[in-house]
C-alpha cells in the first residue's frame, strides 16, 4: 500500500475486467499524504502526518452508476470491489432511479502531469517557521493574548484509467499556511487571521507575504477589530476586496451553473443566453491558473480523465455555459468542462468548481472609493452558502465606512446578502488589481474540495447583515 | 455481511504497542476503527447511486520524552502500521518537549447497552435504496411542487479499538442509521428557500424517514409565498436547526477546556458565574442512546458520562479530555475526540439543551413581534460571538400570531448577550442528529431588510 499501483497494473486489470455488462468503468487509484503542524498560544497542538491511499471503482451497468472502494490493492480485493460497485448498480435497475442515458464524449487525458516538484521539507524547519510564526502574532501587543497557526500540505498522486481511453497520472501538491490572533481587553474578545491556500511548492507559498507578516498582520488586525463596532444593518453600496469577490463568484453564481444543480432546478436553469450581470462583468471557472499564479484549485484533468477546460460562464453579463461532469455534458449536449472532482478515493465524482474568478477591469480602488457617498468596503472572505433561489449570503472579516468618498473607521465584519441576479446587474465598476484569494478554504458538498477564487476590487449593491 | 473478527484487530494493536515501545518510544497509543458504510444518495428527485465504503484505518500517538508524534494510515496491514508508527516516532523525536504529554490510566468502564443493532450485519444496498425511496416518495407525495435536490439515507456499523501502553485495551461496535434530505419547493418562477431535515438513530425501528421528509416539505411549501416584511428590532424564535446553527458551535467552542486554556474563550474566567438567563440549562451526555454520539468510552479509553455544563443559566464545567485535565489538574470529562486520522482532540458528546415549561403554542402567543427562524445561513464568530446571516425559512409573528413567510431578512446579534436575553424555552424538544433541543425564543434581535 505504500508504494502504491502503477498505470500499467490498473490498465491491464480495466482491460482484463470491463465486461460487456458494464458501458463503463473507471478506476481511479488516489494516495494522498496529509502533513500538518499546528501551535497555539506556545504550545506544539499537534504535528500528524496522514496517509489515505486506496482505489474507487466507479461503473456505469444498465444505465445506472454503482461506485466502491478499497484500501487493499491487491487484484482479488481490486475484482471484489468491482463486483460490489457493479452490486451498487444493479441494487438500482429495479428501482424508480433516473436513467443515465449517456457519457459526452470528451477530451480524455493520457500521460503524466505534474503541477509541482515534490521535495521533501525537513519536519523541523516547519515546526520551527510554524512555532515562531505563531510566536511573533503574540509579540506584537500585549493584548494579543492568544494566537494560533498551521501549516498544512496536501500530496496527491492519481492514476486514473477508463474503460474508453483515459490512462493518466497526476502529482501534485497544495501547501497552505494560516495565522489566527486573538485580540482581548476586558470582557472583549476578538479574532482575525491571515492567510494563503495555493497549488505549487512550499518554496511558493510565501512569495508575496512571509510568514512572520502573516502573523504580524494578523495581530494588527485583530488589535484594530478590539474596538470596532457592529456596522448598521442596511441595504447599500459595497465594495469587495479580491478574496470576497472570490466568495461572490463561488457562491452567488458558481453554485447555481453546478448542472446537477441546474437539473434539480437552480435559478439558472433555463437563463442560458440571458442578461444576468451587468455587462462589465465576466466570470470564469477554470482549471488552470489564470492570470495570477499558483491558485489553489487547479487541476489539468478531472477525476473522470477529462481535461479542464476553461468554462465562462458569464461573459459580458450573458450567461453563456455550465459546469458539468460527461454525464450532465450529455444530457445538456454540452462539451464537458473538466469539472467532474473526487476529495478522496473512497468519494465519487461530483460536479465541483476549481479557480472561479471574475475578470479584472480598468478601474482603480481609489476611484472607485471616491464615487461612493455611504457604503462599505470589505476585506477578507469567511462563511458563504448559496440558495436554490438565488438567495446567497457570504462574511467580511472587515467592515471599513465609507462617507463622502472616503474610507473612514474600521467597522466588525458582517455578513452580507442579496439575490445573485440583482446583486450581479449593480455592479458598476471593477478595477486592475487581480488576485486569487480564498485559497485557504475547502467548499463543501457532500464532500470538502479545494477551490479558489478571486478578482480584483468590485462595487455593487448589497444587504449588510448588522444591528 | 461483513466478518470482522475483532481479536485480530485487538491482537494487531496489542503488537503495535510492544513494537513501538521497543523501537523507543515511551508510551503508544493505538486507535483502530473497522467500518462498513452503504449510502443511497438522492439527487434530482431520484435515487442516483449508491455505494458502499469499508474505511478502516488506525491512528498512532507516540510519546518520547514527552514530546508527541502521530501518525494514521488506512489499512490495518502490518507493513502500513510500521511506516506509520515510524513516522510518528520521527515526528516526536523532532517535536517541542510538554510536560502534560501524558496518556490516560486504565478506568472502569461501563459498557452502554442499545447502541448496537445487529439488524446492521444483514442490510443491504437493496433495504438502503428503499428507504431512500420511502423518504423521497414522502417528500414528494406531500406536494408536488416539492423539489428534492439532494438526500441521503445511510447505514453504518462501525467497530473501534482503543488500546495504550499503560493497560487500556477497549472495544465497542456501534450502528448508525441516518438520513437527510434536502431542496425546495418551485411553483412557476417562485422558488422557496433551501430547507434540510436530517435525523439518525443507532436502532433502525426508531429512525423516521417519513417524519423527517414530512417536515421538510411543509418548511418548503410552507415558505414558497414569502413576502418581504420591515426591518425591526424584536423577538427570534429558533427552531432546532437554527439553534444548531447559530448558539451551538459558540457555546461549545467556549466550554471546551482547550479553548479556555489558551485564553480563546470568552468563558475562561467565568466557572460559576452567570453566562445565560435562569431558563437556560446545558447537557453534555454521551451515555444518550436516543442521540448518535453515545459511547462508553471516548476517543482516548476514558469512561463516558453526563456533564451538566450549564445550570439554569451558571456555568458549571468545561468539556475535557486527559491533556487539558492534566494541564488544569483536573479529571478528564471523558471528551476526548476525533477520528483515527488525528491525536485527540475535544468536543461535545450528545448535545442538550434541556426543556422548558411552556408549549409551543403558548410560546407564540406571548411574542409581540418576531420572526420564527428554520434554518440560518451565515456567519458566526465563536470568539466574540457576534453573528450574521439571513433568515431562512422564516415567519413573521406580530401580536402572538403567525402572520406569513419572509424572505430576504437578515438577522445579526451577539450569541453571549442572546443567552442572557432567553425569555422563552419550549416543553418540546426535537432530536437533530446528535442534539436533543427545544424551541427557544431571545428578545432583543436586529432585523435587516
Amino acid at each position: 500500500m505504500i508504494d502504491g499501483v502503477s498505470l500499467e497494473y490498473l490498465k491491464g486489470f480495466v482491460d482484463k475486467y470491463n465486461s460487456s455488462s458494464s458501458r463503463y468503468t473507471e478506476v481511479r487509484y488516489h494516495k494522498r499524504i496529509l502533513n500538518e503542524v499546528r501551535f497555539t498560544k506556545g504550545k506544539q497542538e499537534r504535528v500528524r502526518s496522514i496517509l489515505k491511499a486506496g482505489v474507487g471503482i466507479r461503473v456505469l451497468s444498465n444505465s445506472h452508476w454503482g461506485f466502491s472502494s478499497t484500501s487493499t490493492l491487491d487484484e482479488e480485493s481490486l475484482y471484489s470491489t468491482l463486483r460490489n460497485a457493479k452490486k451498487a448498480s444493479d441494487a438500482l435497475s429495479y428501482s424508480s432511479a433516473r436513467k443515465v442515458e449517456g457519457l459526452a464524449d470528451a477530451r480524455l487525458a493520457v500521460g503524466r502531469f505534474e503541477n509541482c516538484s515534490i521535495k521533501s521539507i525537513d519536519v523541523r524547519d516547519i515546526i520551527e517557521m510554524v512555532r515562531d510564526a505563531e510566536k511573533e502574532a503574540r509579540r506584537v501587543d500585549i493584548r494579543i493574548k492568544s494566537a494560533s497557526s498551521f501549516y498544512r500540505e496536501i500530496i496527491d498522486r492519481k492514476i486514473i484509467v477508463t474503460s474508453d481511453g483515459a490512462a493518466v497520472e497526476l502529482v501534485d501538491s497544495k501547501p497552505e499556511f494560516v495565522v489566527t490572533a486573538i485580540a482581548s481587553q476586558g470582557n472583549r474578545k476578538v479574532s482575525a487571521t491571515e492567510g494563503i491556500g495555493i497549488t505549487g511548492n512550499y518554496d511558493d507559498l510565501f512569495k508575496e507575504m512571509s510568514a512572520y507578516d502573516m502573523a504580524r498582520s494578523a495581530a494588527e488586525k485583530a488589535l484594530k477589530l478590539l474596538d470596532a463596532r457592529i456596522p448598521k444593518g442596511e441595504r447599500t453600496t459595497v465594495i469587495l476586496d479580491p478574496a470576497m469577490v472570490g466568495l461572490l463568484a463561488h457562491e452567488a453564481i458558481g453554485h447555481l451553473v453546478e448542472a446537477d444543480f441546474v437539473l434539480s432546478g437552480s435559478i439558472a436553469k433555463d437563463m442560458l443566453n440571458s442578461v444576468v450581470a451587468s455587462d462589465i462583468v465576466t466570470l470564469v471557472d477554470s482549471g488552470s491558473s489564470d492570470i495570477a499564479g499558483n491558485a489553489a484549485g487547479t487541476i489539468p484533468v478531472d477525476d473522470e480523465g477529462v481535461f479542464t477546460r476553461r468554462v465562462k460562464i458569464i461573459e459580458s453579463g450573458v450567461l453563456k455555459e455550465y459546469l458539468h461532469s460527461r454525464e450532465s455534458a450529455y444530457i445538456f449536449n454540452a462539451e464537458p468542462t473538466g469539472n467532474a472532482r473526487a476529495f478522496e478515493y473512497d468519494d465519487e465524482p461530483l460536479i465541483r468548481m476549481r479557480n472561479t474568478y471574475i475578470e479584472p477591469r480598468d478601474y482603480t480602488l481609489d476611484e472607485m472609493v471616491k464615487e461612493v457617498k455611504h457604503g462599505y468596503l470589505l476585506k477578507g472572505a469567511r462563511n458563504g452558502q448559496a440558495d436554490a433561489n438565488g438567495e446567497f449570503m457570504f462574511g467580511a472579516q472587515e467592515a471599513y465606512l465609507i462617507e463622502g468618498g472616503e474610507v473612514r473607521e474600521l467597522l466588525k465584519g458582517v455578513s452580507i446578502s442579496g439575490i445573485t441576479m440583482d446583486v450581479l446587474k449593480s455592479i458598476d465598476a471593477i478595477s486592475r488589481d487581480f488576485k486569487y484569494d480564498i485559497g485557504t478554504g475547502y467548499c463543501g458538498k457532500y464532500q470538502p474540495m479545494k477551490v479558489d477564487g478571486g478578482g480584483a476590487y468590485l462595487r455593487c449593491i448589497a444587504t449588510v447583515g448588522g444591528v | 455481511m461483513m466478518d470482522i473478527d475483532i481479536d485480530t484487530i485487538l491482537n494487531t494493536a496489542e503488537s503495535t504497542l510492544r513494537e513501538g515501545l521497543r523501537m523507543g518510544a515511551d508510551e503508544v497509543e493505538v486507535y483502530a476503527i473497522r467500518a462498513r458504510d452503504v449510502t443511497a444518495f438522492v439527487e434530482n428527485n431520484s435515487v442516483k447511486h449508491v455505494k458502499i465504503h469499508e474505511p478502516r484505518g488506525v491512528g498512532l500517538r507516540v510519546l518520547y520524552r514527552k514530546r508527541m508524534g502521530f501518525a494514521s494510515v488506512n489499512t490495518l496491514d502490518n507493513g502500513s502500521i510500521g511506516y506509520a508508527l515510524d513516522t510518528a516516532l520521527k515526528i516526536a523525536k523532532v517535536s517541542v518537549y510538554d510536560r502534560y504529554n501524558t496518556l490516560p490510566d486504565p478506568r472502569h468502564v461501563d459498557t452502554l447497552e442499545g447502541i448496537y443493532d445487529d439488524i446492521i450485519e444483514s442490510f443491504s444496498v437493496d433495504d438502503a435504496v428503499r428507504y431512500a425511496n420511502d423518504m423521497l416518495n414522502t417528500a414528494r407525495g406531500y406536494d408536488s411542487r416539492v423539489t428534492v435536490d439532494s438526500g441521503v439515507f445511510s447505514a453504518s456499523m462501525l467497530i473501534h479499538v482503543i488500546c495504550n501502553s499503560r493497560g487500556i485495551s477497549l472495544h465497542e461496535r456501534m450502528s448508525i442509521f441516518s438520513c437527510s434530505i434536502m431542496g425546495m419547493a418551485r411553483e412557476g418562477n417562485s422558488v422557496s428557500n433551501f430547507d434540510v431535515q436530517s435525523t439518525a438513530t443507532h436502532r433502525l425501528k426508531d429512525i423516521d424517514v417519513h417524519r423527517t421528509a414530512s417536515r421538510f416539505a411543509e418548511n418548503v411549501v410552507g415558505t414558497l409565498d414569502s413576502k418581504a416584511c420591515e426591518g425591526f428590532k424584536g423577538s427570534m424564535v429558533l427552531a432546532p436547526n437554527a439553534t444548531l446553527d447559530i448558539i451551538k458551535e459558540p457555546l461549545v467552542f467556549s466550554v471546551n477546556a482547550h479553548n479556555v486554556q489558551r485564553n480563546a474563550s470568552r468563558f475562561s474566567k467565568m466557572l460559576g458565574r452567570e453566562v445565560g438567563s435562569s431558563d437556560l440549562t446545558v447537557i453534555d451526555d454521551a451515555r444518550l442512546i436516543e442521540c448518535i454520539n453515545a459511547s462508553s468510552f471516548d476517543r482516548e479509553g476514558v469512561p463516558t458520562r453526563r456533564n451538566v455544563v450549564i445550570d439554569k443559566g451558571t456555568l458549571k464545567q468545561f468539556l475535557h479530555n486527559s491533556y487539558t485535565a492534566n494541564r488544569s489538574n483536573a479529571e478528564s470529562t471523558g471528551n476526548a475526540s476525533g477520528s483515527v486520522n488525528t491525536p485527540p482532540l475535544i468536543d461535545a458528546t450528545n448535545f442538550i439543551i434541556s426543556p422548558g415549561s411552556i408549549c409551543y403554542e403558548d410560546m407564540i402567543k406571548e411574542v409581540k413581534r418576531g420572526i420564527i427562524i428554520n434554518r440560518f445561513s451565515g456567519n458566526v464568530n465563536p470568539v466574540d460571538g457576534n453573528f450574521s446571516g439571513v433568515v431562512k425559512g422564516g415567519y413573521l409573528i406580530e401580536r402572538g400570531e403567525v402572520k406569513h413567510p419572509v424572505r430576504e431578512v437578515m438577522v445579526a446579534g451577539n450569541v453571549f448577550d442572546a443567552l442572557k436575553s432567553i425569555s422563552m424555552v419550549s416543553k418540546e424538544q426535537v432530536s437533530v442528529m446528535d442534539s436533543l433541543l427545544p424551541y427557544i425564543v431571545v428578545d432583543g434581535v436586529s432585523f435587516t431588510v
